[in-house]
């Protein structure tokens, strides 16, 4: 199970927060062994209630409540070499007075499913330094709305590149581990405009006992490109900017949290994390992320052969 | 290891056709998207749209921000016009009793944009729109 851990910050998906993209879920630097397998499921309850504008002065311009549930599946083919895909269902509601557009706004909750991600991951290194590049795919499973506050998601491709890392800090520290990724989004242009971004993670974790640790979350994003939302500029917008403002924001994010995660079984982990938003701009800023999450590790190659096995016909006597 | 395959063709296909490649040439459904207008500054909207032919007809809706008083010009109605290739010629009636307007505007797969202006109005309006059929 080391490594199957947090899955909290995909949730930050729901309103199109970009933030989310690189979740620190993925921070994985450890694989598991060859021949296991995982399945994650993860609920997250996310609370908008402020605006970052360029300067990062923080707007109140309504409340925005996303519930989000991911869905991972992952397998390690070798010691080495891991994969997994994932898949989340967002809704999203938003109460207040400037609404973009209806019916996404209207103030009831809109949920639909958002992003495929494929990812690709590699140890590179095990120690005492673990280093893990990966590759991941990002492709929506449909054409869904991105215009408005209460958005599921940004409706673009996107080509990440990136590596994990991750360290045991004994024997300075004993039961602790550092652990993150930075990652490089080459994301889907929109009306020729460029707004790749880079995404830094950051997770410190202390056992307090075998089964079970503590964790300190620290999430930093930062866009290469796209419309800055700047009071004296979005006047001069055309309409498209406008159109396409929530997903070509030039975001600069920077989040802090923490959480709580339990090795019920050897197969069964459980977690729950918060995170909040302490600087950003051009973007929504997290009052409040609730994340709670279980991860069930699985031999495949177990199960086949038990359901072989409970399937073999009974040995008849000889003749 | 035949299977393995087959399973992963399955899931590529799977993902390739939930992802919805194709585009309808017929213009008729919902297009929603920005508007940009003279008097109520940014707002969102749609128009739905039923193509016969070239004929179009349907309905449209803008919302306004509502600071600074841009929600009165919230605005909606019916619509009818023609198509000519990617070019769209629409009249725009508005169902409050205001003026009407003639919108231009080009399709270019699911997006379609374009300018409007209010036709023989006391107060000159003009805008533009980005629309997408999602």
């Amino acid at each position: 199970m080391q490594g199957l851990r947090k899955h909290g910050f995909v949730v930050a998906a729901a309103f199109g927060c970009h933030l989310a993209m690189a979740s620190l879920g993925s921070a994985q630097a450890w694989l598991p062994p060859k021949g296991e397998a995982w399945f994650s499921l993860s609920y997250g309850n996310t609370l908008v209630k402020d605006h970052y504008f360029y300067d990062g002065e923080r707007v109140k311009e309504g409340e925005i409540r996303s519930h989000s549930a991911l869905v991972e599946l992952g397998y390690s083919i070798t010691d080495r070499l891991g994969v997994k895909v994932n898949l989340p269902y967002v809704a999203a509601k938003y109460d207040g007075v400037n609404p973009h557009m209806y019916p996404v706004d209207d103030g009831s909750t809109h949920g639909t499913f958002n992003d495929f991600r494929l990812e690709v991951r590699y140890n590179a290194l095990r120690s005492p330094i673990v280093l893990t590049p990966f590759v991941a795919g990002v492709l929506p499973s449909h054409h869904y709305e991105y215009f408005g506050h209460a958005i599921t998601g940004a409706d673009l491709k996107q080509f990440i590149v990136g590596t994990s890392f991750g360290r045991r800090l004994d024997p300075f520290l004993s039961r602790a581990y550092v652990q993150g990724r930075y990652s490089y989004a080459f994301v889907e242009k929109i009306e020729g405009i460029f707004h790749d971004r880079s995404n830094l993670d950051l997770q410190i974790g202390y056992f307090v006992t075998p089964s079970l640790q503590l964790f300190a979350l620290g999430v930093g994003q930062k866009s290469h490109g796209g419309l800055v939302f700047d009071r004296k500029e979005i006047p001069t917008w055309t309409a498209s900017d406008f159109h396409h403002h929530s997903q070509l924001g030039r975001t600069d994010l920077l989040g802090v949290g923490g959480g709580v995660d339990f090795l019920a079984t050897s197969a069964l982990d459980v977690y729950a994390s918060f995170m909040t938003t302490v600087a950003g701009r051009n973007d929504h800023a997290i009052n409040a992320q609730f994340t709670l999450g279980l991860t069930i590790g699985f031999s495949p190659r177990q199960i086949l052969r038990k359901m072989s096995r409970s399937d073999a016909p009974s040995v008849a006597p000889g003749p | 290891m035949l299977k393995r395959r087959a399973a992963l063709i399955l899931l590529v296909a799977a993902l390739l056709g939930l992802h919805g490649c194709s585009d309808d040439d017929s213009l008729s459904g919902v297009w929603t998207g920005a508007f940009s207008d003279s008097l109520g500054g940014f707002g969102g909207g749609n128009l739905t749209l039923r193509q016969s032919g070239a004929a179009l007809e349907g309905s449209w809706e803008a919302v306004f921000q509502t600071f600074a008083g841009r929600a009165q010009y919230n605005n909606g109605g019916s619509l009818a016009g023609t198509v000519d290739g990617g070019s769209i010629s629409l009249v725009m009636t508005s169902s409050q009793g205001s003026c009407s307007y003639h919108l231009d505007a080009t399709r270019s797969g699911r997006k379609l944009s374009g300018t409007y202006a209010a036709i023989d109005c006391a107060t000159p309006q003009t805008g533009s729109v980005d629309l997408e059929r999602i």
